[in-house]
């Protein structure tokens, strides 16, 4: 199936992109799909992504679609959804 | 609650036009104070939007003097007062723009030993502070005194809003619930993206005081002027939030 990852603020400057797709197996969680979006990418993004358990960091907010997702490993994606990755910012 | 004076009616007549708004809304504003956590960029906005508006006092606490790097944003700064006290700087240019404005200028950024006393000055904060720090403070003070928070935060060309009424929406820390370890507080920004969310922050809070509208409770927005695209998202509180669960 795919799905769309929006990324946002530090995340996003590091990818240089607000936008990727990935091609995942069908009933993948969100947290594998935030952890296959890590393997694909170097030290850096994967800390901004998995804490050291190789959990979704919890001060990311995430959301498919318009909802939060409050347990990634609990919420399955479905082809086409939309998986948004909000990495804290505090700029004022 | 004090009454509209003649001249204040004058000044605010197209805006109590609103619908939802009116003389009453006017009212509850100039009965009202804001405390804005820092004047920079964002809360420079913010304060000159909530002064022009009408409201009757603010609390600015804010630290530091002003330095050449502030003034490509914080408009309440201006090159004559380099140097010299910000929150000064910004008590000047309010009054010029509202000298009915009460202010209490606090030459501090928030902490865990002044946030107590500075939300308690306020019937609500707009929290434009540029360290996690200072909004989780910020935001345990005001979840403890059951008092609105309007959580406003901008990186690049992106931005945040999200309104917190202790015990009806998630707060800060059911969102972020440990400081992000990424996170500096020198960061890419140009005065137009801050302005932008501080016009935007500034009407939710107008919005909070004043009972009309559509508040962004428990809703983020996310703004990203590159593409000028709005997005909404529905946020959930943390039933295990050590700051909130129990409001």
């Amino acid at each position: 199936m795919q799905v769309t990852v929006r990324c946002s603020g530090q995340l996003r400057a590091a990818l240089e992109t607000s936008s990727l797709g990935l091609d995942l197996p069908a009933g993948t969680t969100v947290a594998e799909a935030i952890a296959a979006m890590a393997d694909d990418h170097g030290a850096r993004i994967r800390s901004m992504l998995l804490d050291d358990s190789g959990a979704v960091q919890r001060t990311l907010v995430v959301a498919v679609g318009s909802a939060q997702v409050t347990d990634p490993t609990a919420h399955s994606l479905a082809d086409g959804d939309t998986l948004t990755v909000l990495h804290p910012i505090s700029g004022g | 609650m004090h009454p509209l004076t003649d001249e204040e009616r004058a000044v605010y007549e197209w805006q109590m036009w609103s619908p939802g708004f009116g003389e009453d809304g006017q009212r509850r504003l100039k009965n009202a104070s804001v405390l804005v956590s820092r004047c920079g960029g964002l809360g420079s906005v913010v304060a000159y939007e909530l002064a022009a508006a009408g409201v009757g006092r603010l609390v600015l606490a804010h630290a530091g003097v002003v330095k050449p790097s502030d003034l490509n944003r914080q408009l309440l700064m201006t090159h004559a007062w380099l140097g010299r006290p910000r929150v000064e700087s910004a008590r000047r240019r309010l009054l010029e723009l509202n000298p009915r404005l009460d202010i209490v200028a606090v030459q501090e950024n928030v902490s865990e030993e002044n946030a107590a006393g500075l939300v308690a000055q306020a019937d609500l904060t707009v929290d434009c502070a540029p360290l996690f720090s200072e909004r989780f403070a910020m935001n345990r003070q005001s979840v403890a005194q059951a008092k609105p928070i309007v959580e406003c935060a901008m990186y690049d060309l992106e931005a945040t809003i999200t309104t917190v009424v202790p015990g009806r929406t998630p707060c800060l820390a059911c969102l972020h619930p440990s400081e992000p370890p990424q996170w500096k507080r020198e960061f890419p920004v140009f005065g137009a993206v801050s302005g932008t969310v501080g016009c935007m922050a500034a009407m939710e809070a107008i919005k909070v005081i004043a009972g009309f509208g559509d508040p962004l409770l428990g809703r983020m927005a996310q703004i990203d002027l590159r593409d000028m695209s709005f997005r909404t998202f529905d946020l959930q509180r943390d039933e295990s939030c050590p700051v909130c669960a129990s409001a």
